[in-house]
């Protein structure tokens, strides 16, 4: 379908619940792993490909919460998408609290799950483009010298170029070319680009209250 | 005098009756044996009717236990039949959208129904075991049941 190099991963301890979910998205294209539980996933699973992972909620050994706690503290937020036999109202507001996509009943009807696995994988692919470019801000703000990283945080913060060489004991001159630098290496175009870029990586801006100050 | 005496008496000995011939008798007869007996009767009465309360209060305890297992027993049956319906459900989806494809793979198919038949099967016997443990849970809640009459 729309994202074929995405994979799907179906963990869960019934046989045959595994092979026809597998089955099911493979007929639409979907490519598939299954695993038969949640240590068999956490040890064999590929954590860089795109994807999302349809989990069963009751497994023996560890169950579907307990893997999707152990994948977020791991820091791997791919989306997951429950499956359960008794739609249990406190067990799916936990999952969806700690970021489930979505949580169907089984048995699930494949135009329940298409959607869901669509959302997952939009999901999926939206916060893969996020962390790429966070991870080029980090790396761009990684190629800045400590006073510009400074001078770039006065700047965001909303700050006349006057005022930062005051705050930082130098000449304005100086912390213009400190500022023209910052903006090269960041590769930012203008102010309101840099105070994105650094939003991004949750460099402090200043509130809009402080920036109408500065620009009266 | 005498009249003083007689009331003196009576204050003493509530169940002393006199007859008019001056004859005294007791309202109540010699205590000692009898008394003796008949709360000795009693104390054994009170102590078989406990003994019996409490057998059947156990008895009915343990049923109930039982029941409650038969009861989760049964939910379970009732969850596992979730597996194979599941199965079924998907294997006959992904079969329609495999029939709807340039050329059909009939390998695809051939499996698609082994797989239907075999859950089939086994949501048929999940269904039996769930049959008798809701039968051996009725069975439980008429014994523990009062017999009809006694509310």
């Amino acid at each position: 379908m729309s994202t074929p190099s995405a994979t799907l991963f179906i963990v869960d301890d019934d046989e045959e619940v595994r092979r026809s979910l597998a089955r099911l998205l493979r007929s639409v294209g979907y490519m598939t792993r299954a695993f038969s539980s949640a240590a068999d996933f956490l040890v064999n699973y590929d954590s860089a490909g795109a994807g999302c992972i349809i989990l069963d909620l009751a497994m023996p050994g560890l169950s579907g919460l307990e893997l999707q706690q152990c994948l977020s503290a791991t820091g791997c937020h791919r989306p997951i998408i429950f499956l359960t036999g008794n739609g249990d109202i406190t067990t799916s507001v936990r999952a969806m609290k700690a970021g489930a996509v979505n949580f169907l009943t089984k048995p699930v009807d494949d135009r329940d799950l298409f959607a869901a696995v669509e959302e997952a994988l939009a999901i999926d692919i939206a916060e893969r483009a996020a962390w790429r470019a966070r991870h080029s801000v980090y790396e761009r703000l990684a190629t800045l010298t400590p006073r510009e990283r400074q001078v770039m945080e006065h700047v965001v913060a909303g700050r006349l170029n006057k005022q930062v060489a005051g705050e930082l004991g130098t000449a304005e001159k100086t912390v213009k070319v400190h500022r023209a630098r910052v903006m090269r290496k960041m590769r930012a175009r203008s102010l309101a680009e840099l105070v994105k870029l650094a939003g991004l990586v949750g460099i402090q801006s200043a509130d809009s209250s402080e920036l109408e100050q500065c620009r009266h | 005098m005498a009249l003083q005496n007689a009331t003196d008496k009576a204050a003493r000995m509530p169940f002393l009756r006199r007859t008019r011939a001056g004859r005294e008798w007791s309202s109540v007869p010699n205590p000692t044996p009898a008394l003796l007996v008949a709360s000795g009767l009693l104390l054994t009465l009170i102590a078989v009717v406990c003994l019996q309360w409490r057998r059947s209060y156990r008895s009915e305890k343990l049923l109930r236990q039982q029941s409650i297992l038969a009861m989760e027993e049964a939910g379970e049956h009732v969850h596992e039949l979730n597996q194979p319906l599941t199965a079924i459900l998907s294997n006959a989806q992904a079969g329609q959208r495999f029939l709807s494809a340039e050329p059909v793979d009939l390998q695809e198919l051939r499996a698609i129904f082994e797989e239907i038949v075999q859950d089939d099967k086994r949501a048929a016997s999940i269904l039996r075991k769930l049959g008798t443990s809701l039968k051996e849970n009725e069975r439980m809640a008429r014994s523990t049941a009062p017999p009809e009459g006694t509310k």
